[in-house]
C-alpha cells in the first residue's frame, strides 16, 4: 500500500516507545529471521550528512540499524554544501548505492534534482522543521515504501523526541529492504534531541535508492 | 486502489493502462516512470499549495523527434495530457510538475545534444536537455572566444526552457528571449514546424536572422502549450578583450529612486551594457545568512535585526552590481563616466570587485555577469528553510518614482501578511524586472496559507494598477490569465484549439485551455 504525504501535528506525542538499550546506542528491534537473512547478503549503502546538530543522532541511529541488519554502511561528510560543489553528489550516485542523507535545505532540494536527473528512486522524503524542544518539531513525510507497517512506523518515530536516532534507523531499515516494522528502543539515554537543537534547523531526510 | 499516483482529469485506469502500455512500445520500460518512488521527485513542487495539486499520472523520456511524434500519437488517441519539460527546473514557478494534476510529464532530458555552436558568427543551436554548464563545459573544452548569458540557478537549468520563460541573465545579453533566434517545435499533430529561415530546406540563417517571411511565429511558444520545442538557436556573446565588473553602494532605503534616476541613462546609452541587479540589503542578506540565527519568530523580521544583520554582515541598503565590458580602452571610458555619474549624483560608493573584500554575493554575481554558470541562488533556500519559495515578479518602468511606488505597494501587503520583504530590480533597456521573493516554510501550516494569500494579493493590486508579471508560477498561471482580460484570454483558446484540438500538450500552461 502506498502511504500518501502524512503531516505529523507539533506536539504529538507517542506512548510506548520504550526498550532497552545495550551499548549506549540505541537497537533496533527487528526479526530474528529476517536479520539472519540480510545479514546474509550484506549491502553497501551510503549516509550522507551536511552538518546539521543532528547529524550525530541520526548517524547513530542509522549505523546501530545498518549493523543490526547486517548492512555495510558508509558515512559520507559533505565537505561543502552542494550549492559549491554540485560533483560531491554525482560521485555518490556513480556507485548506484542506496543513500539515507539529513541535509540543510538548499542541499536537499539539489539532491533530489540529481535524482530524478539521474533516473534513480526516491523512497523516502522528509522536511523537518525543529527548533526548541522535541514536542515542538514540525515534519511532513513522503513514502513510497509499499509497506504499511514500516511507514507506520517511522511516522511514528518522527513524534518522539529521539526523532532523528528513529529516523536515521528506519531509512536504514527501509533500504536494507526489511518489511518488517520496527522501533527504536530507549531508556535513561540522553540525547541531544531530548533538549531540541542547539540551534534551529529546517532539514530534509531523504532515502534515494538506484 | 489504483496502481498510479494519480490520473489525468477525465481518463479511466483501464484506458491510462492502454496508453501506459503504447509509450511502453515506443519508449521500452525504462522511458516510461510510474512508480511512486521514480515519480516522487517530479512531484516536489516549491509552491504554497500541497503537492497533490500538481502530481503527474507518470513520466516519459522521449530520446529523439520521432519518439515524440509517436507519444503524440498515443496521447491524442487516449487524450492523455504531457507536460513537457526540458531539465524541469523552473524553481520558484513550478519546478518539473505539472500546472494541473494527472498530467503526463515528457521529460526532454535525455534530448541533449549541443548541435551547433559558431564562434564566429556567435549562435548556438541545441536541445532541450542541455543544461548551460553543459554548454559551458563545452565551449571551455573547446576554447571558443564566446560568452554565455546565464540565469541565478544556471548551472543545473537549461537554455531552452528558461529562453522560452523568458527568464533573464546578467550579461549583455540578459534578455534572453530577445536572443532567441529560430526553433523547431513539434505541433501536437505530430507535425515539425521550423520558425524564422527554418522553414527554407538547407537554411544556413536560421540563426542569424529572427524574422524569416510573413507572421513571426516564434511567440507562440514562448510561455505557451501550442507546440513542444526541440530544438532552439540563440547569439552568444563575442568574449570581450577586458570586464571589469563593479559594484555600487547605497547607505538609505529611500535611495532607491536616485539609484534608477542615476542609471536609467547609463542603461539606455549603452555605458552600462548588462542586466545590472539592484539588490536591497535583505536580498543581500537572504543568499548569505540563515533567518534563525537571528530571528526565530515566524513573522516579520523586525527593523532593528534587519540593521543588525546589515551591519554584521557589512550589508548595505542597497548594491547596484553591474560591469563593463569591451577593449580595455573602452572599459577604461566607461568606468571613468560611472563614476561621474554616481559622484554628480551626491551619493553611492562606486568599488571595482578588485576593491571589495571577500563576499560569496560578490563572487557569485562576478560569475553571472560575465556569464560562469554556478548555484549561488540556491542559498536562499536556507534562509528560511522548509523548502518554500516563489517569485513574485512584476515589470517596472526604469524610473524611480515607480520602482518606489511598486516598493511601497510590496511592502504594504507583506507587512499585511507579516512576511519579510526583500527584493531586487535587474535593469534592462528602460524596464525593470522587479525580482520579489516569497521563501516560506513548507511545514508550517500557517505561513503557508499567509503566503498564498500575500501572492494573490500580490497580483491582484499590481495588476489593477496596471503593472503585469512577466512570469508567474504553476500555482497561479489560471487567475493571472483571468487578470489579464477575456479578449487575449479567448484569443489563446482560439490559437490552442486550431493547433492542438484535444488539448493534448500542456493544459493550464499560461491559463491556456480548449
Amino acid at each position: 500500500m502506498n502511504i500518501a504525504r502524512r503531516d505529523v501535528i507539533k506536539g504529538l506525542v507517542i506512548s510506548g516507545i520504550t526498550g532497552a538499550l545495550p551499548g549506549g546506542l540505541a537497537a533496533l528491534t527487528a526479526n530474528a529471521e529476517e536479520h539472519f537473512r540480510l545479514a546474509s547478503q550484506p549491502r553497501s549503502i551510503h549516509i550522507l550528512v551536511a552538518g546539521s546538530s543532528l547529524d550525530g543522532p541520526f548517524l547513530d541511529g542509522a549505523i546501530a540499524s545498518a549493523r543490526r541488519l547486517g548492512a555495510n554502511p558508509s558515512v559520507v561528510r559533505l565537505k561543502n554544501s552542494l550549492v559549491d560543489d554540485l560533483n560531491q553528489a554525482q560521485e555518490l550516485f556513480r556507485s548506484r548505492r542506496p543513500l539515507v542523507a539529513l541535509l540543510g535545505s538548499a542541499d536537499g532540494i539539489l539532491l533530489v534534482e540529481l535524482v530524478r536527473g539521474n533516473g534513480l528512486r526516491l523512497s523516502v522524503r522528509g522536511q523537518h522543521t525543529v527548533s526548541g524542544p522535541a514536542s515542538t518539531h514540525r515534519h511532513q513525510l513522503d513514502t513510497g515504501t509499499q509497506s504499511a507497517g514500516l511507514d507506520a512506523s517511522l511516522l511514528a518515530g518522527l513524534g518522539s523526541h529521539s526523532w532523528p536516532v528513529l529516523l536515521g534507523g528506519s531509512l536504514m531499515q527501509i533500504a536494507c529492504g526489511s518489511s518488517s516494522p520496527g522501533f527504536l528502543g530507549r531508556r535513561g539515554f540522553l540525547s541531544q534531541a531530548d533538549q531540541g537543537p542547539q540551534r534551529p534547523e529546517n532539514l530534509t531526510s531523504l532515502l534515494i535508492q538506484g | 486502489m489504483s496502481k498510479y499516483i494519480a490520473l489525468p482529469k477525465g481518463i479511466t485506469e483501464p484506458v491510462f493502462d492502454l496508453a501506459i502500455k503504447e509509450y511502453r512500445a515506443i519508449l521500452g520500460d525504462a522511458g516510461v516512470i510510474t512508480s511512486q518512488d521514480q515519480l516522487a521527485p517530479y512531484c516536489r513542487i516549491m509552491l504554497a499549495v500541497p503537492d497533490a495539486e500538481h502530481r503527474p499520472s507518470a513520466a516519459i523520456t522521449p530520446q529523439s523527434v520521432s519518439d515524440i511524434q509517436k507519444c503524440l500519437v498515443v496521447c491524442n488517441k487516449y487524450k492523455v495530457p504531457v507536460w513537457p519539460i526540458s531539465t524541469g527546473r523552473n524553481f520558484g514557478y513550478g519546478s518539473a510538475a505539472p500546472a494541473t494534476r494527472g498530467q503526463v510529464v515528457m521529460d526532454l532530458r535525455l534530448m541533449n545534444r549541443i548541435l551547433d555552436v559558431d564562434a564566429d558568427l556567435c549562435t548556438a543551436l541545441v536541445e532541450p536537455g542541455v543544461t548551460y554548464q553543459q554548454l559551458y563545459d563545452y565551449i571551455q573544452e573547446k576554447k571558443l572566444p564566446v560568452w554565455l548569458s546565464v540565469p541565478a540557478p544556471g548551472a543545473i537549468v537549461g537554455p531552452v526552457g528558461n529562453t522560452l520563460e523568458r527568464g533573464n541573465g546578467y550579461t549583455p545579453y540578459a534578455e534572453h528571449w530577445m536572443m532567441q533566434c529560430g526553433m523547431e517545435v513539434v505541433l501536437a499533430n505530430g507535425e515539425i514546424l521550423r520558425t524564422g529561415m527554418g522553414a527554407i530546406p538547407n537554411s544556413n540563417t536560421w540563426q542569424v536572422f529572427k524574422w524569416g517571411y510573413g507572421p513571426v511565429l516564434d511567440g507562440l511558444f514562448s510561455q505557451s502549450n501550442l507546440g513542444i520545442v526541440t530544438k532552439l538557436g540563440f547569439w552568444l556573446m563575442p568574449a570581450p578583450p577586458a570586464y571589469r565588473p563593479f559594484v555600487i553602494e547605497y547607505e538609505d532605503d529611500d535611495d532607491i529612486a536616485l539609484i534608477i534616476e542615476t542609471l536609467r541613462p547609463l542603461k539606455t546609452g549603452g555605458v552600462i551594457p548588462n542586466g545590472a541587479a539592484i539588490a536591497s540589503a535583505m536580498m543581500d542578506a537572504v543568499a548569505t545568512v540563515r533567518r534563525a540565527d537571528y530571528f526565530k519568530g515566524n513573522g516579520a523580521m523586525p527593523p532593528e535585526i534587519i540593521e543588525k544583520i546589515k551591519k554584521d554582515h557589512n550589508l548595505h541598503a542597497w548594491n547596484v552590481y553591474g560591469a563593463l565590458y569591451g577593449t580595455q580602452e573602452m572599459v577604461e571610458v566607461n568606468w571613468k563616466i560611472v563614476k561621474d555619474a554616481v559622484k554628480a549624483s551626491g551619493k553611492g560608493t562606486v568599488l571595482s570587485f578588485d576593491e571589495l573584500g571577500e563576499s560569496y554575493k560578490f563572487k557569485y554575481m562576478g560569475e553571472l555577469m560575465r556569464g560562469k554558470p554556478n548555484l549561488g541562488e540556491f542559498r536562499r533556500l536556507n534562509w528560511i528553510g522548509g523548502g518554500g519559495v516563489m517569485m513574485f515578479s512584476p515589470v517596472c518602468q526604469a524610473r524611480g518614482s515607480e520602482a518606489a511606488k511598486q516598493m511601497k505597494m510590496a511592502k504594504r501587503i507583506m507587512d499585511k501578511y507579516d512576511l519579510d520583504f526583500h527584493n531586487e530590480f535587474v535593469v534592462g533597456r528602460s524596464d525593470m524586472h522587479h525580482i520579489i521573493g516569497l521563501e516560506f516554510d513548507r511545514t508550517d501550516p500557517d505561513m503557508v496559507a499567509r503566503t498564498k494569500a500575500c501572492f494573490g494579493e500580490l497580483l491582484d493590486e499590481f495588476t489593477a494598477a496596471g503593472y503585469g508579471t512577466y512570469r508567474v508560477n504553476t500555482a497561479f498561471m489560471d487567475k493571472t490569465a483571468e487578470l489579464w482580460g477575456p479578449v487575449r484570454r479567448d484569443v489563446n483558446r482560439k490559437l490552442k484549439r486550431a493547433l492542438d484540438p484535444n488539448g493534448i500538450i500542456a493544459p493550464g500552461k499560461s491559463g491556456i485551455y480548449i
